[in-house]
């Protein structure tokens, strides 16, 4: 009989959080291969497949309908695919892994304190300079989503693969999208947040992909499993 | 080819080259942030990208436009020199959600650059968008025909009061942020408090302006990276102050502007151009010589297309998606909706330069076709 498919993150503090409260459900993971293992076992599920993997895979395979469970970040499934909700349910808020999606621009820009500001702004320097309004990211798909919102017209988006928020000191962008959990690195690299600029405040979720293999067995298997959760939710 | 539209897209392509035209290869790879830059993040979620060998961000072309501008740009030897191109060749744009098509399909066009007569290339380019629609057998299309200058030249010109005539004058080829200044100036726009600071900006030249926004950004210790300068902030700072200070623009001044951005009257093409005539004078701008050319391109596709303008009515915006079209610009479409038109077509006088970063220039017009398209598909 095919087992549920949970995955869980394979290091860090994320995986010692993820471990820490499903002991506080009285659930213990056995890691099988050791400490370096990528798969894993629940104490009283033996029908539960437990995979280590990292968060940006768990979120894909969610997406994809690879496995049935799993627990990423919302802003990892958000920004991977338009149509979240018609392949996933958030099923528990898990309350850690916090971290806010945010617009942050030069904090000597006095004069740009919201998104319609930073409207002005990108139409204003595309005139003025013939080039668009430059954004570096690596969440391409929520930013092109909320500048579109936001009716942001002249920007262009920079795909930034690590410290998004020394781009504007680089010269690689005007403005960031980036994740903040305190600001205090936005605030060390002389940056600001837009008072409407949220978007999307993210935390680790335990997810349900829609698209997975569920049959009579694996939805028995979930069903006992959220009970132990405390999740009356299926 | 599709055996559906193949003696179809033949024929529209045949009546295409009797324009006349040299068939030209166009790039199918371009750099993505060319694309990008030019078309705008919009298009983001509709293009495939590539990465090549040397790291290189690369998409595949999504239209005929944007590689016909940038061959022309690295080809011509100087300025307006003239060109006639006809292309055909795959794009490739993914469906949007929802929407049932393939990711790549044909597209014809033809791509005219340095004409001195515009008028008279606009008209060539927009038969030869319908003849091919008609050799194709596409019968009783609706034509949309737009002007993505009219509005820039009305609020040029217009006598708009101060800080008006400015802040309209800044986005006037930008249907949404024309909008939003205009909710702006009218006070029905979302209206803000405005700070101490603020206040006297407003009230001091733009030399003392900037001295007092440096002084009170050394004194926060902010800091001001990057492309945005000291006078950048300042100025918009004070602009921002005028505004919201300023006595709103008098209703029937904001009228005329609101009815002329929303000009989009299904009537004769006749009267809605008088229309354009009467709302600019309102403003006082005198679209004379302007009426005249529109009557000069209309009196030239009746002559030798009369049944082209049975469907066909008159707009002053060019819808938002196409913002490098800088004058003419049509739309020929089965439905009246205009969602799904057959061909589209145009100006873009100042895409080649701002392709080439100004190191070419060229007056440009040019169409396109979809045979995908024919039939109703």
């Amino acid at each position: 009989m095919a087992s549920l498919i949970l995955a869980l993150p394979s290091k860090g503090r994320l995986k010692e959080q993820c471990e820490a409260w499903l002991a506080k459900k009285g659930l213990v993971v056995r890691q099988t291969g050791g400490e370096r293992g990528y798969s894993a076992t629940l104490d009283g599920f033996d029908d539960v497949q437990i995979r280590l993997a990292s968060a940006s895979e768990i979120g894909k395979a969610l997406l994809a309908g690879d496995i049935h469970l799993g627990i990423t970040g919302e802003d990892i499934v958000r920004e991977a695919a338009g149509d979240v909700d018609a392949r996933l349910t958030i099923e528990a808020r898990l309350g850690f892994g916090r971290a806010d999606v945010v617009v942050a621009v030069p904090n000597g820009w006095i004069d740009v304190e919201t998104m319609a500001d930073l409207a002005e702004v990108a139409t204003d320097m595309r005139r003025q300079t013939g080039r668009r309004f430059r954004i570096a990211t690596k969440f391409t798909r929520l930013t092109a989503q909320f500048m579109r919102d936001h009716h942001v017209a002249d920007h262009r988006i920079v795909d930034s693969a690590g410290a998004t928020e020394g781009a504007p000191a680089a010269g690689i962008a005007e403005a960031i999208v980036d994740i903040t959990t305190s600001g205090a690195t936005l605030t060390a690299n002389a940056l600001k947040i837009l008072d409407d600029g949220v978007i999307l405040k993210s935390e680790s979720c335990l997810m349900k992909s829609k698209l997975a293999d569920w049959n009579e067995a694996t939805q028995a298997t979930a069903a006992q499993l959220f009970n132990r959760l405390s999740l009356d939710r299926l | 080819m599709n055996q559906e539209t193949g003696p179809k897209m033949q024929a529209a392509w045949a009546a295409l080259k009797a324009r006349g035209g040299q068939e030209v290869a166009l790039p199918t790879l371009l750099p993505a942030a060319l694309v990008l830059e030019l078309a705008g993040e919009d298009v983001r979620p509709r293009l495939y990208f590539a990465s090549g060998p040397d790291g290189a961000e690369l998409c595949l072309r999504a239209d005929l436009t944007i590689p016909a501008a940038l061959h022309y740009a690295q080809n011509a030897q100087g300025d307006d020199e003239p060109a006639a191109w006809v292309c055909e060749g795959k794009v490739f744009r993914a469906p949007k959600p929802g929407e049932d098509r393939a990711p790549e399909f044909v597209q014809i066009g033809l791509e005219r650059f340095g004409d001195a007569d515009r008028i008279e290339a606009d008209v060539t380019v927009f038969l030869a968008a319908w003849e091919a629609c008609q050799a194709a057998g596409e019968r009783n299309l609706y034509v949309r025909l737009c002007d993505g200058g009219l509005l820039p030249h009305i609020i040029a010109k217009a006598d708009l009061p101060d800080p008006w005539n400015s802040a309209l004058g800044e986005v006037a080829s930008h249907k949404s942020a024309l909008k939003r200044v205009l909710a702006q100036a009218t006070g029905t726009g979302p209206s803000r408090q405005i700070s101490a600071l603020e206040r006297t900006i407003a009230e001091l030249d733009p030399e003392r302006a900037r001295s007092t926004v440096a002084e009170v950004l050394t004194l926060a210790n902010l800091s001001l990276p990057g492309n945005r300068q000291l006078s950048h902030v300042a100025d918009r700072l004070a602009a921002r102050a005028k505004r919201a200070i300023a006595k709103p623009l008098a209703p029937e001044l904001a009228e005329t502007m609101s009815k002329l951005i929303h000009l989009s009257s299904q009537g004769s093409l006749a009267a809605s151009l008088d229309e354009c005539v009467t709302l600019a004078e309102k403003l006082g701008v005198d679209l004379m010589d302007w009426r005249q050319a529109w009557t000069l391109r209309l009196d030239r596709i009746q002559q030798e297309a009369p049944e082209a303008l049975a469907h066909a009515h008159f707009e002053a915006l060019s819808p938002e998606a196409f913002d490098y079209y800088d004058g003419m610009a049509f739309d020929l479409a089965v439905d009246p909706s205009f969602a799904r038109p057959v061909a589209t077509g145009g100006r873009y006088d100042t895409l080649v330069g701002e392709i080439s970063s100004g190191a070419r220039h060229a007056r440009a017009v040019g169409c396109v076709i979809r045979p995908a398209r024919f039939g109703g598909q």
